[in-house]
């Protein structure tokens, strides 16, 4: 049984109103895919792609208008949807506006502890403790609201968030995509340690290769709400020439300054 | 033109924001101390009615006079401050309630539970605020508790239209989606997440619109609908000092200086509040 299941999801955006009928707008087509335990499977695409969709319907925010999702065999829009939700985390992008102003980075972190077990305020201390240094963070950081935080800094406590509750699968939502050369590198580091000790899968959503490369063990490509393209492994993503990866690959700089040419 | 030419020092130091915040917060507390402790600082019984001495100049044993009835004019306006502010609390505070549930729930669950309650909000927004209640008053019947309940039911979707707005642009953020994957419920996310990130502008409409209660209050007395007489409130003053406008016209004057600065510094805290958090006003 896999981990997680999407079995041909379509969804469609578009307000319907009471006088005014907009036109709907379609933003994922038929989309299955399937993830395993401790696996990584990058999603690629351009802007509006319908990655992001895809991210929401997984986590359980958003019911898809077609189609299934199975986690653990389960349909988590189904009857209990409840079951799911200690397993399945989420690092977004932007992560001033992932976290509530009004809370200290330990609320934060204590958050998804708090609802899903039972902890004295002991242990769950102790357990904060362990949490904020596992990313890299001190213990004073805990009392700290996030404006006394960067860009980086809050990342690392949006990820000790999301592994607060052991969880079997990350969403990384575009999770290193606004961050700096230097943090990037080191929150990928990061991931990729938390990976192996946690056994964790993730589903790495992102138009950034190298980062995607950096992380991940299979590739999809996302382009106009459809699947265009499954590479199994790094190698067939590697020697992929299809023209929807290739475009993908432009767009990146090449690593030396020298091999660099303007394209038209 | 910003030259500075020595005068305006005073102006400048009514725009410094702490002195207003101070000023008015302490102006506001010494009266609704004062409004509590009446009975004990009233002269006089203020519904004394002692023929022998209407119309008074001001005295020892009347500060402030007396009115057409030899009621202690200044035991009148301290019970005064009584209602009107103490209603004006009340007012706020239950349409205040009401708004955020209804503005909450249209904001949060959006769809058409959204459109539902924000089009009964247009209904009732399409009409001037004081006719609508003139005519509730109308159909109820003039009475304190009616221009209460009156007052309550329009006021209520101004505040359900500003929360609905605060709620929904808040919805949007990611941290109110990572509360949801981690598995907080909705009232926590109410708790937690929504209500404290809209309390500094909730704190400004708030004193912004007390003034407001206080003058709806006071005009529904003043046109006879509120208060009835005998009882003392300042609008219901200046209703019954208006005979007397050519020989007493303090009657009607100490009263409408009270709404005046009363509503004043509810206001003026109200914008040094908004500078302060940064909140903009919105249009009514």
């Amino acid at each position: 049984m896999s981990l997680l299941r999407m079995e041909q999801v379509s969804h469609r955006y578009g307000k319907r109103r009471v006088l005014s009928r907009q036109a709907e707008r379609t933003v994922l087509q038929d989309v299955s895919l399937t993830l395993e335990t401790g696996m990584c499977l990058g999603l690629l695409g351009k802007s509006g792609a319908g990655k992001s969709t895809l991210g929401r319907i997984l986590l359980g925010l958003e019911r898809p208008k077609a189609g299934r999702v199975l986690f653990e065999g389960q349909d988590i829009y189904g009857t209990h949807p409840k079951d799911y939700r200690q397993d399945i985390q989420v690092v977004f992008q932007d992560s001033f506006a992932a976290v509530n102003p009004k809370l200290t980075a330990g609320q934060i972190i204590a958050e998804p502890l708090t609802n899903f077990t039972r902890l004295s305020p002991e242990a769950l201390e102790q357990k904060l403790i362990t949490l904020i240094e596992q990313v890299g963070l001190t213990r004073a950081d805990l009392a700290k609201y996030p404006s006394a935080f960067s860009g980086g800094q809050l990342q690392r406590i949006c990820i000790a968030r999301a592994i607060a509750t052991n969880p079997k699968l990350i969403v990384l939502d575009e999770a290193v995509s606004s961050l700096d050369m230097v943090n990037k590198a080191m929150i990928l580091k990061l991931l990729r340690e938390l990976k192996e000790t946690y056994d964790l899968a993730y589903l790495f959503i992102t138009h950034d290769v190298q980062a995607a490369q950096a992380l991940s063990d299979q590739f999809m490509i996302l382009e106009q709400g459809q699947i265009v393209g499954h590479y199994p492994t790094p190698q067939a993503f590697d020697q992929a020439t299809d023209p929807y990866v290739s475009a993908i690959k432009d767009a990146m700089l090449a690593t030396h300054p020298r091999k660099r040419t303007i394209r038209k | 033109m910003n030259v500075p030419l020595g005068r305006p020092r005073l102006l400048e130091r009514l725009s410094n924001q702490r002195l207003i915040l101070i000023g008015c917060s302490v102006f506001l507390g010494l009266l609704f101390l004062a409004a509590l402790a009446a009975p004990w600082l009233a002269p006089h019984d203020p519904f004394l009615v002692n023929l022998a001495v209407k119309l008074q100049d001001p005295s020892w044993t009347y500060p402030l006079g007396t009115d057409h009835l030899g009621r202690c004019t200044l035991s009148r306006l301290l019970y005064g401050a009584r209602v009107s502010l103490g209603f004006a609390v009340l007012i706020f505070a239950s349409s205040l309630l009401i708004g955020l549930l209804v503005g909450t729930l249209a904001g949060y669950i959006g769809g058409w539970v959204d459109q539902l309650l924000m089009r009964f909000c247009d209904g009732v927004m399409a009409f001037p605020s004081l006719i609508l209640v003139l005519g509730l008053v109308g159909i109820f019947g003039p009475g304190l508790k009616q221009v209460i309940i009156a007052l309550m039911l329009v006021q209520w979707v101004y505040y359900a239209r500003m929360f609905r707005g605060l709620i929904m642009t808040l919805k949007e953020k990611n941290f109110i989606a990572a509360a949801r994957v981690n598995g907080s419920s909705h009232w926590k996310i109410f708790r937690t997440h929504l209500l404290p990130n809209i309390l500094p502008p909730l704190l400004v409409i708030g004193t912004l619109e007390m003034g407001w209660a206080i003058m709806d209050i006071s005009a529904m007395s003043f046109l006879g609908l509120g208060v009835q007489s005998p009882a003392a409130e300042w609008g219901a003053m200046i209703h019954e000092g208006k005979s007397y406008i050519r020989s007493n016209p303090e009657l009607m004057i100490y009263p409408g200086l009270m709404i005046m600065l009363v509503i004043a510094s509810f206001n003026l805290l109200g914008e040094s509040l908004s500078e302060r958090f940064g909140v903009t006003k919105q249009t009514k």
